[in-house]
């Protein structure tokens, strides 16, 4: 599809030139980059094999904060793991399936269709203080609006999130709710989807199930994986549900990673160990988008790949 | 005749009629706090007051709403941290043993208006023998809070204030009706369709720990090295909790009434007759005008006793004034200076003389919507009387317990699990942070 | 054919309006409760249309937030933000996903890697960087770093978007002898219209929504934004919820507002019909 080689002439100064006009575009990323990003990261990473405690001066102890997390005398470590686990790995698919087939909806040629976008996309814009404290009061169990309506119609209720079992999916049905940002994301990318490929599935006799898994699908694995990778790395770090509405109960069954680092950070002015903890999650999640991203040359259609 | 002389010199110093006190003249402090917007309010009107009683020093009052620990985390890796503030007692232990706050021992042996005697016995945050980096300004013990309408609409006396738990639990079974108008003995009772709760019991420790004291237990051992919640008086009294919620049906799950309305709304609205809480509802009670009173809480064993606990307001030992944030340190704990917190009912003040006599005790706790008629008996007497302090006053690490032991209660709370079992499995976990 | 296809059609609208009612009734509910004295915010049965409204709640909530200060404060981080963002993320994800260059993919990797590590522990580091440099206390930490790439998440997803286009376009004009800023700004940066539109509408609701960030990095009350003035209703020990609501209405208007102007461009679509594959 891209077979058009790029004329011979002068490859090397061709070379040069992209280099630097790479290195010098991509400049701001990378300094950026330098500065404020890894240069924070180099000093956490040192701080995590320190007793650090903010108002003190760090000294060394060694691997002692990484130790302390596995040898079993914090029963809260692998709690928080567990908790983030199953929310990461139920939440991340049902999203990235369900905003996609709620995007390629809102894609369609309907009537109301800018009113229905608006609809499902307001919900991300709400300030989560305000999102958290209605959720609150819908789920709760006796005066919440959804079970006094389930209990009206005669279906059974539920805890919600207020009961060890059922906390995790509902925070992860919750998530669905404010899905609104990753169906944005789709529908940008499915502007990019030109029409002339659906021409041709027409012309061949194809039905519109055809165009959607023929064309749109393939047309859209860029923006999926985008997703897909984001939905992980974010999906570790879920904070607010835990820090605003369960407080990591009940009996710690939402017990977030993050949560339980910000409270190792902060509250217990245990920054070195709170360090330790957030390296071992950068490791987690950086080794699971590396699979990710390796697998991704399977199953990622890019259009203007420079693969040839 | 030595206090009198004390207490009246507060009193000339906060009208400002005595010539202040050394302090570093052009001194700009720092002050942070939290709080709600009326808390805010006064906060700010008191940081004003005491500009103009301190000539030549401001103050930079910043309110910080939520994530508190965290701000003041980073001010304090930068060597920005505030002269004087609020802070969170397990935060304060942390940077006290680092010598960062002030001993408020030593500049009150020298103060030559306030000293440790004037502060309700057991209120100090001392990090070692004889080094305290504060006290509690607004000290928040518990009580039973009452909606009188609702129990002259159920034809119930008002609760006494020498009743035991099973009074209490006997009152609020004829206070708790489900939707067919029935009350938790009677045949038919649906415990599924409650519409009003007889009690509301808040279930944190702060809450259940008088309890436990009643009935004879305690958190810890006598010298703090063990955990004592598993000792049977102790487990008897979380289960009694949990039983009035999950046996006797008369109290809402207290996991569910998390999410539900603040205590004045569950009283105002008929969802909830009597609410064991802290002496800091009065402010909200207050402003709904309902008719509403107070009693002291029920006995569970013979034991007397009455939590005290709040937050601290501490004073950093970098400050570049130091005279000067220790002047602020003193503001803050005079009721005076912080009047309307204490008038509007939201925090008890800590000095002696503020709860003891009667023309002082007019400025605040007296005839005034904020302050029923058992007010005084409630919480001022039971803190005089037989106050105990709360376990962080001399646990440092005690938030790191609470981080264990709270989680394993909630299922107690649902009644998915005992009392016995949750603590038991928590027992090892909480006696191996007490021995590092 | 015909019927299979009004059978689709009306399941489609069956759909979209049974979601529309869940995802809506949050939101009505927080307007419903805006408009109530706070003892009937959990009256049962429910409250569905206050009666009469309390618009009281409205002057009230804006006496505790000076909402105009905080709002030219929140502005002030804004603007320039936006404008960062959109330029360097744009200008940074076309190097990535157009020029080949030693070295790019690496590059990349490692600034993905930034977003992987939780902000809890770099935060303190990155605030005595900014201390250092005697920044503490004012607008700049907040707003230069979107001067530098305009963070990962955006690099990433603009990449994405330059991907999908095809490479016949720009060798072209690379043979006419334009060069990769003209291209980028002339040719590619039309076609991700879209795309840049969203990243917009994100850094505008991340900024507007912020808390911790200018919480930790500005030291006076004068400074704060909408956000934190925001989370005063949120009280420990004393709920107003009916204030909380009406200031949280009051806080998301304006990004509504710019979402539904923003929208009208996802609906343009870009015209790529004319273009082969």
């Amino acid at each position: 599809m891209h077979a058009t080689p790029v004329v011979r002439r002068g490859r090397s100064t061709f070379m040069r030139r992209n280099a630097r006009a790479g290195y010098l575009l991509a400049a701001p990323a990378i300094l950026g980059f330098l500065i404020f990003t890894m240069v924070p990261m180099v000093a956490s990473f040192v701080l995590s094999f320190t007793d650090y405690q903010i108002i003190n001066t760090p000294s060394f102890v060694g691997w002692r904060n990484y130790r302390e997390l596995f040898d079993g005398t914090d029963s809260l470590f692998f709690k928080s793991l567990k908790a983030t686990n199953y929310f990461v790995f139920l939440s991340v698919p049902l999203n990235t399936i369900f905003a996609f087939m709620l995007a390629s909806l809102l894609n369609r040629p309907i009537r109301a269709r800018g009113f229905f976008r608006a609809i499902y996309y307001i919900p991300s814009v709400v300030p989560v203080v305000a999102v958290t404290t209605i959720w609150m009061w819908l789920l709760n169990p006796d005066l919440g609006l959804i079970n006094v309506t389930l209990r009206k119609i005669g279906l059974p209720t539920n805890k919600w999130i207020f009961s060890e079992p059922t906390v995790i999916p509902s925070l992860a049905l919750m998530d669905l709710w404010a899905t609104g940002n990753i169906v944005v994301i789709y529908l940008s990318g499915l502007q990019g989807v030109g029409t002339h490929y659906y021409e041709a599935v027409e012309v061949d006799g194809g039905n519109a199930w055809h165009k959607f898994w023929n064309i749109t699908v393939p047309m859209m694995t860029p923006t999926i994986f985008f997703n897909v990778i984001m939905g992980f790395i974010n999906g570790f770090q879920s904070f607010a549900q835990a820090f605003m509405m369960t407080q990591g109960g009940p009996n710690n069954a939402s017990l977030f990673y993050m949560f339980y680092l910000y409270r190792e950070a902060f509250t217990f002015s245990k920054m070195g160990r709170a360090c330790a903890i957030a390296w071992i999650l950068f490791l987690i999640i950086g080794v699971l988008t590396a699979v990710i991203f390796r697998t991704s040359k399977y199953w990622v259609f890019y259009e203007g790949s420079d693969e040839r | 005749m030595k206090k009198l002389i004390a207490l009246s010199l507060v009193l000339i110093l906060a009208l400002g009629m005595l010539p202040a006190l050394a302090y570093e003249d052009g001194a700009h402090l720092v002050f942070t706090f939290w709080g709600s917007p009326i808390e805010k309010e006064v906060i700010n009107a008191a940081m004003k007051d005491f500009e103009e009683a301190h000539p030549g020093v401001t103050v930079e009052s910043v309110h910080v709403p939520n994530e508190y620990d965290t701000k003041m985390q980073t001010m304090a890796a930068a060597g920005e941290a505030p002269d004087t503030c609020y802070m969170s007692i397990p935060m304060a232990f942390a940077w006290a043993k680092e010598g960062e706050l002030v001993n408020v021992y030593d500049r009150l042996a020298d103060d030559p208006v306030l000293s440790k005697d004037d502060f309700v016995d057991g209120t100090w945050y001392e990090w070692e023998e004889g080094k305290a980096f504060g006290s509690i300004p607004a000290i928040e013990p518990f009580g039973v809070f009452y909606n009188k309408d609702m129990f002259d609409a159920a034809g119930v006396e008002y609760p006494s204030a020498d009743w035991t738990w099973d009074d209490f639990i006997a009152i609020a079974k004829k206070l708790t009706v489900d939707a067919s108008g029935k009350h938790p003995d009677e045949e038919g009772f649906n415990a599924e369709n409650i519409v009003q709760y007889g009690a509301q019991i808040s279930t944190g420790a702060t809450g259940y720990i008088s309890f436990v004291w009643s009935n004879g237990g305690d958190y810890f051992n006598e010298d703090h090295t063990k955990f004592a919640l598993t000792e049977p008086a102790a487990t008897e009294a979380i289960q009694k909790i949990a039983d009035a919620v999950n046996v006797e049906h008369v109290a809402p799950s207290p996991i569910q009434a998390k999410a539900i309305p603040s205590p004045v709304i569950a009283l105002q609205s008929n969802m909830v007759a009597m609410y064991v809480g802290g002496q800091w509802n009065c402010l909200d009670l207050g402003d709904s005008d309902m008719n509403f009173d107070l009693v002291p809480l029920p006995q569970m064993g013979d034991v007397k006793a009455s939590v005290m606990q709040g937050g601290t307001v501490v004073t950093n030992a970098n400050s570049k004034y130091p005279d000067a944030a220790w002047e602020l340190w003193k503001w803050m704990y005079s009721p005076d200076s912080v009047l309307n917190v204490h008038a509007r009912g939201l925090w008890m003040p800590v000095q002696k003389a503020w709860l003891e006599e009667e023309e002082l005790l007019d400025k605040w706790a007296l005839n005034n919507k904020y302050h029923p008629s058992g007010f005084k008996a409630t919480f001022i007497d039971s803190t005089l009387e037989y106050g105990r302090p709360f376990m962080n006053m001399y646990m440092p690490n005690f938030d790191e317990i609470e981080a264990i032991v709270a989680p394993a209660l909630d299922n107690v709370w649902l009644g998915e699990t005992t009392a016995a079992e949750a603590l038991a499995s928590v027992e090892a976990d909480v006696n191996a942070i007490l021995a590092k | 054919m015909k019927r299979r296809k009004t059978i689709f059609s009306v399941l489609v609208y069956l759909l979209l309006s049974l979601g529309a009612v869940f995802y809506l009734l949050p939101l009505y509910w927080m307007v419903r409760s805006s408009l109530l004295p706070m003892a009937q915010i959990f009256r049962m049965p429910p409250i569905w249309i206050p009666n009469p409204p309390q618009f009281g709640n409205y002057s009230q909530a804006l006496r505790i937030l000076p909402f105009g200060r905080y709002l030219g404060n929140t502005l002030t981080i804004l603007i320039p933000t936006m404008v960062g963002t959109l330029l360097t993320s744009s200008i940074s994800a076309y190097a990535f996903a157009r020029i080949e260059w030693p070295g790019r993919d690496i590059w990349f990797g490692l600034i993905i890697t930034g977003m992987m590590l939780p902000y809890a522990v770099t935060l303190i580091p990155t605030f005595l960087g900014w201390k250092l440099l005697g920044a503490y206390g004012s607008y700049y930490p907040l707003i230069v770093p979107s001067w530098f790439g305009g963070g990962a998440f955006n690099i990433f997803m603009l990449r994405q978007f330059y991907m999908t286009i095809p490479h016949e376009l720009d060798e072209a004009a690379y043979m006419d002898g334009a060069g990769h800023l003209r291209i980028y700004f002339f040719i590619l940066l039309p076609l991700i219209k879209s795309a840049l539109i969203v990243v917009g509408l994100f850094t505008f609701i991340r900024v507007w929504n912020d808390f911790l960030g200018p919480l930790v990095y500005l030291k006076t009350e004068k400074q704060f934004t909408l956000a934190i003035g925001l989370q005063q209703f949120v009280g420990q020990y004393t709920a107003q919820w009916h204030l909380l609501m009406a200031a949280s209405t009051l806080v998301a208007l304006p990004t509504v507002t710019i979402y539904l102007i923003g929208q009208r461009y996802f609906v343009e679509g870009i015209a790529l019909t004319g273009l082969k594959g």
